[in-house]
């Protein structure tokens, strides 16, 4: 695999003026693949492009495109461009799945090009990426960028499924909550119980996972318990911070609540901080019955937003609400006092 | 690897049960290496190995590689059998595990501390010329690790790059891809 290209004997007695012409181009490749894989925002990887023409061919090169991790399409939602658009586009046909998710994302929900967007995240999805499969199965539970009737159920449950095997904490949660209440499958309330304590589970071994990692150690001290508890696993008494979001959400959220793009009259984004979905259409996602007050995309959001928040704050408006679809206890699971959710015409 | 490499505790100057190689470099040097650390340069196990050579203690002369760079990559070779015999023996118990792993990232942080850019970009190239995959692993991501997230005055004065960009040309780049920047370490 590597060409060596041998070491021209006149190079010069200092030596170092001739190192970069020396250094044989799989070699650089190899590097910026390292580089991109591991970068940790766009600049790591942009910067390189910028210093002269050979790293700027390099850089663009397939094979590092193709190997960029995540957060090197960390873009900040104020400096989104038409370039940014390409760059995106580039690296997701040079293979990369996350740059294929990003843009659809993206282009789905901030641009409104429903096509694109989806059609990116099926690119991703058919690669097994497991957050593009979670997403799809949002758009057809709630019928996103079409109308009511656009809603398939069953493929939801179907794509929740294949992001569940793939250990999707989400769409586990999804999943479970689908079987319970007999939604978009035949209902199955022991099976739904099950995918809901695989879901903690799941939570549980990539938080300890993250915790023996030498860099929290550092970066953390022992957590007290009681203080800034997150995630559902605080049911436990674990206090510890809720896994990482996509970037990408980071960005969805952004975009809408800073203004830059625009939501349109009465349309709500989803109440989870760490989703940021906007509604695609009047009345699109569900409220919470009790307060009224806020809405979710889908029931994933519902839990974890009920335990990071809502749970403290949530207080029903009027007296007669509480005998419509009061807290529903599943204390066997972990998700003890869900509130039910209506969607209303 | 050699087989025989794993069951021994590999030190550099043992000559009781580990035949050596000597080893001479560009500038003069002369290494004795131990047989298994040798054979991790594939360049060297090939030269052995396809061409059916005996083994015999002639000298080797290794045209491309000088003593500082050649002494680095022995040392590196060396505990590197050495992790890897250790992790072998405590494959199954968690924290052994562990503990294997740690120690060889503390070796390893101590180990490319020590080199200034140029000699880490000398060792790559000497690297490269051996063909030692792990350690040629090794050292790029070291390199990666030490462009990331700096400005790109930093990334020319590392590979010594010049700038082939016309003003328009770098003024145009720089537009492109101004949606990447926020936060770049100031060096």
């Amino acid at each position: 695999m590597f060409r060596k290209r041998p070491r021209t004997p006149a190079t010069t007695l200092s030596g170092k003026s001739d190192f970069f012409d020396d250094l044989p181009e799989d070699l650089l490749v190899f590097i910026l693949c390292k580089l991109s894989s591991s970068a940790s925002s766009p600049s790591d990887l942009v910067n390189v492009l910028i210093t002269c023409k050979r790293l700027n061919r390099l850089g663009l090169h397939p094979l590092v495109l193709s190997k960029a991790g995540a957060k090197a399409f960390a873009i900040k939602a104020k400096n989104w461009s038409e370039s940014a658009d390409r760059f995106l586009k580039l690296c997701a046909n040079a293979g990369n799945v996350e740059a294929s998710y990003t843009l659809g994302m993206i282009r789905f929900y901030c641009l409104e090009n429903r096509g694109s967007g989806a059609s990116l995240m099926a690119k991703a999805a058919i690669k097994s990426h497991a957050p593009a499969l979670y997403s799809l199965a949002v758009i057809q539970f709630n019928g996103s960028g079409g109308s009511k009737s656009d809603k398939n159920l069953q493929a939801g449950v179907a794509l929740c499924a294949r992001a569940a095997f793939l250990g999707h904490v989400d769409a586990l949660r999804e999943l479970g909550h689908c079987f319970q209440d007999g939604y978009g499958a035949r209902q199955n309330i022991a099976q739904g119980r099950r995918f809901l304590v695989q879901a903690n589970a799941r939570e549980l071994a990539s938080v300890l996972r993250y915790l023996s990692s030498p860099a929290w150690r550092l970066l953390n001290p022992p957590c007290v318990s009681g203080s800034g508890c997150e995630g559902l696993l605080s049911d436990f008494g674990c206090n510890v911070p809720a896994p990482e979001a996509h970037p990408v959400n980071r960005f969805l959220r952004d975009w809408f609540e800073s203004g830059t793009g625009g939501l349109s009259e009465g349309l709500r984004l989803c109440s989870h901080g760490g989703c940021g979905r906007p509604e695609t259409r009047a009345h699109e996602f569900r409220r919470c019955s009790v307060c009224g007050m806020v809405n979710y995309c889908s029931r994933g959001c519902q839990a974890l937003d009920w335990k990071l928040r809502h749970k403290a704050e949530c207080m029903p408006i009027e007296r007669w609400f509480d005998e419509v679809g009061g807290a529903g206890d599943n204390g066997a699971d972990g998700d003890g006092g869900m509130v039910e959710v209506e969607e209303i015409e | 690897m050699a087989d025989d490499g794993v069951n021994t505790k590999v030190e550099a100057v043992s000559k009781a049960t580990t035949e050596t190689i000597e080893l001479r470099t560009e500038d003069g040097g002369v290494f004795d290496v131990d047989k298994p650390v040798a054979m991790e340069f594939l360049i060297l196990k090939s030269f052995y190995e396809d061409e059916g050579r005996v083994f015999d203690k002639t000298s080797i002369r290794l045209p491309n590689v000088k003593q500082l760079e050649l002494s680095k990559v022995i040392e590196y070779c060396t505990r590197a059998l050495e992790f890897g015999a250790k992790s072998a023996a405590a494959a199954g118990d968690k924290d052994a595990e562990r503990m294997v792993r740690q120690e060889r990232e503390g070796f390893e942080a101590e180990f490319v501390d020590e080199l200034s850019n140029e000699m880490l970009k000398e060792l790559i190239l000497a690297v490269n010329f051996l063909d030692i995959k792990e350690m040629l692993d090794f050292l790029i991501r070291s390199v990666a690790n030490r462009i990331r997230n700096r400005s790109v005055a930093y990334v020319r004065q590392f590979f010594d790059i010049e700038n082939d960009f016309t003003p328009q040309e770098e003024d145009q780049i720089h537009q492109e891809n101004a949606w990447a920047f926020e936060g770049v370490d100031a060096d």
